[in-house]
C-alpha cells in the first residue's frame, strides 16, 4: 500500500535555480526506504519539503491520497510525518527530557505526553540514563538516539533520517540501523537518507538513487546494491570512499 | 564614601530593577534576532502611563504594573503582527528590524513630546521619599518596593519558560528555531508571544521607572544605552546572563557614583560596553554566532 506519494515536485532555494527538477517517488508504508546519491543531490532537500519545512516551486505532495504540500511543518507533523534533520537538531542547553517533551509538544495533553516519553524510554532504554544531562553534552550517537526517540513521541507513521550515521563511529552506527530496524517492526514507514550506501541499502527494503535533482533509479534495496549504475555514478564522481569501492 | 556592604546592597537593589528593564530586549533578541532599539522609548510610555495614572487616577505606580503589563502585551503583538511578520523572510531581517525600532523609538518619542511637553517628570508616591534603615544601613523604601517587584516578575516569568508548554517552546526556538519548526512549533505565534511578553516587561518596568528616575520623553536613549549594556556583557540572547550583567553593572556604577560622584556613573556602562567588545564580544553567556 502506498503511503507517501511525490508528484513532479521541484523545489529550490530563494530565487537559487532548481535543485529538485520535477522529482516522482511513491514510498509504500511499513517498509524501509533508502535514498541515495552524491553529495548535492537534493536529498536533504527532498526531506525538507516533504516535511513543509521548504515549498515546493510546483508539484505535490501527498499521504495517502491527500495533498499534505503547502501545509506548515507543524501541520504536517501532526499528519504523523516527522524529520530527523542531518545535524540532529537537538535543543543542546535543555535537558534530554525536555527535548523529549519537547518532541511531545504539538500534542497538548500533558499527561499523554508523559505517557508517550515513558513508551519511549521502554522502546530505547539507553536514552533513560541521560534523561537529566544537557543534550549538548551527549556523544554523537547518543545525540542520534535521542533526535530518533524525540521524534518517536508523536506518533509518526512516517519518520525521515538524514544521514543518520554521519559522523558516528562504525560499532555506534550499526546500534542506530538496529534502532531503525526497530521502528519497522513498530509499523513505522522509513525514509533513511544514507552516504553509507552499503549499511543502508542492506537495512533497507528499498532504494532510490537520486542524482542532480532528478530521480535516477530505484529497485529493492538488493538489486539497486548490484546495479553497475551505482557503481559508475559513485565512481565516476569519486565520490565513494575507498572502504566503500573495495569493501 | 559609603562603605561597602552599603555600596553592594544598593548595587543589587538597583541592578534587580535593571534585570527586569533588559530582560525584555534579551529575549526578543534571542527568540527573534530582533534588537528592540524602542524598548526603552516603550518603557517611558510606561512611566508616562503610570505618571499619569498616578496623578489623575490615584493609582499607585506599584498597581499600575497591574495594568501596564496586560496593555503593553497586548500593543506588542499588534505591533509584531503588522510591523514586523511583513519583514519576515528578508534577507537582512536583523537589519531591516534595527532600523524599524530606531524608527519606532523615534516615532513614540515625538509623540510622548506632542502629548506631554520635554519637562521632567517623576511619580511622587508616599513611599517615594522615604527611606529604611536596618542597623548602619539604609535602603529607600520605593526601591525596595521596585526590587521587589523586579524579583517577583522575574521569577514569574523564569517559571513560566522553565514549566510551561509554551515556555519551553519559546527557549527552544531560541536555541534552535529550524529544530523547534521540525517538533510543530508554530514559530512565528512564538515569536509574537515573545515580542509581547517583552513589551509587557518594557510596560511594567516602566511603572517602576515612574517614580525611581526623572524622566521626559528623549530619556529612552539614555536608557537603552544601559540597556544594551548590560545584555551586551551578559551575552546576547542569553536570560540568565542579562541578569548576571545587569546586577554587576549595577554594583559597578553605584560603586563608580560614590567614589568618583554621580556624574560618573553613566560612563560605567559606556566603559564596560567597550571592554566586553574589545575582550570578549560574546558575552560573559554568550555563544559565537555562527
Ligand atoms: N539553505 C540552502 N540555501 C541555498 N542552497 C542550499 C541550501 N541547502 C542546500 N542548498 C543547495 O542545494 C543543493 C542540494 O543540497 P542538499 O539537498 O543538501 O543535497 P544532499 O542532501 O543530497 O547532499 C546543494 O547544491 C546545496 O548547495
Ligand atoms: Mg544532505
Amino acid at each position: 500500500m502506498l503511503i507517501l506519494e511525490i508528484e513532479e515536485v521541484s523545489a529550490g532555494y530563494g530565487m537559487g535555480p532548481d535543485i529538485l527538477s520535477r522529482v516522482s517517488v511513491r514510498f509504500e508504508a511499513g517498509l524501509i526506504h533508502c535514498l541515495i546519491g552524491p553529495n548535492g543531490a537534493g536529498k536533504s532537500t527532498l526531506l525538507r519539503v516533504i516535511a513543509g519545512l521548504l515549498r515546493p516551486r510546483s508539484g505535490r505532495v501527498l499521504l495517502e491520497g491527500k495533498v499534505i504540500s503547502g501545509l506548515r511543518p507543524d501541520q504536517i507533523l501532526a499528519h504523523g510525518i516527522c524529520l530527523v534533520p542531518q545535524d540532529r537538531s537537538l535543543f543542546p542547553d535543555m535537558t534530554v527530557r525536555e527535548n523529549l517533551l519537547m518532541g511531545g509538544y504539538i500534542e497538548r495533553d500533558q499527561r499523554q505526553v508523559s505517557r508517550r516519553m515513558e513508551e519511549v524510554l521502554e522502546i530505547f532504554p539507553e536514552v533513560r540514563r541521560h534523561l537529566n544531562h544537557r543534550a549538548g553534552t551527549l556523544s554523537g550517537g547518543e545525540q542520534q538516539m535521542v533526535a530518533i526517540a524525540r521524534g518517536l513521541m508523536v506518533h509518526p507513521r512516517v519518520m525521515m533520517l538524514d544521514e543518520p550515521s554521519l559522523g558516528l563511529a562504525p560499532l555506534v552506527v550499526d546500534r542506530i540501523f538496529e534502532a531503525i530496524s526497530r521502528l519497522k517492526t513498530m509499523g513505522i514507514t522509513v525514509l533513511i537518507v544514507e552516504q553509507n550506501v552499503r549499511k543502508g541499502l542492506a537495512y533497507a527494503d528499498r532504494g532510490y538513487v537520486l542524482d542532480m535533482g532528478r530521480l535516477s533509479f530505484e529497485g529493492p534495496a538488493r538489486e539497486v546494491m548490484e546495479d553497475p549504475r551505482l557503481q559508475e555514478l559513485y565512481l565516476g564522481r569519486m565520490v565513494l570512499s575507498n572502504r566503500e569501492v573495495q569493501g | 564614601m559609603t562603605s561597602g556592604l552599603q555600596i553592594l546592597i544598593l548595587g543589587l537593589a538597583l541592578g534587580g530593577v535593571y534585570a527586569l528593564m533588559a530582560i525584555g530586549l534579551s529575549l526578543t533578541y534571542g527568540v527573534m534576532r530582533i534588537l528592540n532599539l524602542a524598548h526603552a522609548a516603550f518603557m517611558v510610555l510606561g512611566a508616562y502611563l503610570a505618571y499619569w495614572a498616578l496623578q489623575i487616577l490615584h493609582i499607585d505606580p506599584l498597581v499600575s504594573i497591574l495594568i501596564n503589563g496586560p496593555l503593553f502585551f497586548i500593543l506588542g503583538i499588534v505591533l509584531y503582527r503588522i510591523l514586523f511578520v511583513p519583514l519576515a523572510g528578508r534577507s537582512r531581517y536583523t537589519e531591516a528590524t534595527l532600523l524599524l525600532s530606531f524608527g519606532l523609538a523615534l516615532g513614540i518619542e515625538g509623540i510622548m513630546g506632542a502629548m506631554w511637553t520635554g519637562i521632567y517628570r517623576l511619580a511622587n508616591p508616599s513611599y517615594a521619599t522615604r527611606s529604611l534603615v536596618f542597623g548602619s544601613f539604609y535602603i529607600p523604601e520605593g526601591q525596595m518596593y521596585a526590587t521587589a517587584a523586579s524579583l517577583g516578575i522575574l521569577i514569574a516569568l523564569w517559571g513560566f519558560l522553565q514549566k510551561t508548554r509554551l515556555g519551553r517552546a519559546i527557549r527552544a526556538t531560541m536555541q534552535n528555531r529550524t529544530a523547534a519548526q521540525i517538533v510543530g512549533v508554530h514559530v512565528e505565534r512564538i515569536s509574537a508571544l515573545a515580542f509581547g511578553l517583552g513589551m509587557a516587561s518594557a510596560g511594567v518596568s516602566g511603572s517602576l521607572l515612574s517614580f525611581l528616575f526623572p524622566f521626559f520623553p528623549g530619556k529612552h536613549w539614555q536608557w537603552i544605552s544601559i540597556l544594551l549594556s548590560l545584555v551586551v556583557l551578559g551575552g546576547m540572547g542569553s536570560l540568565i546572563g542579562t541578569v548576571v550583567g545587569a546586577l554587576m553593572l549595577a554594583v559597578a556604577s553605584v560603586y563608580v557614583s560614590s567614589a568618583l560622584g554621580p556624574t560618573w556613573s553613566p560612563a560605567t556602562f559606556y566603559a564596560a560596553l567597550f571592554l566586553v567588545l574589545m575582550i570578549r564580544p560574546q558575552g560573559l553567556f554568550g555563544k559565537r554566532e555562527v
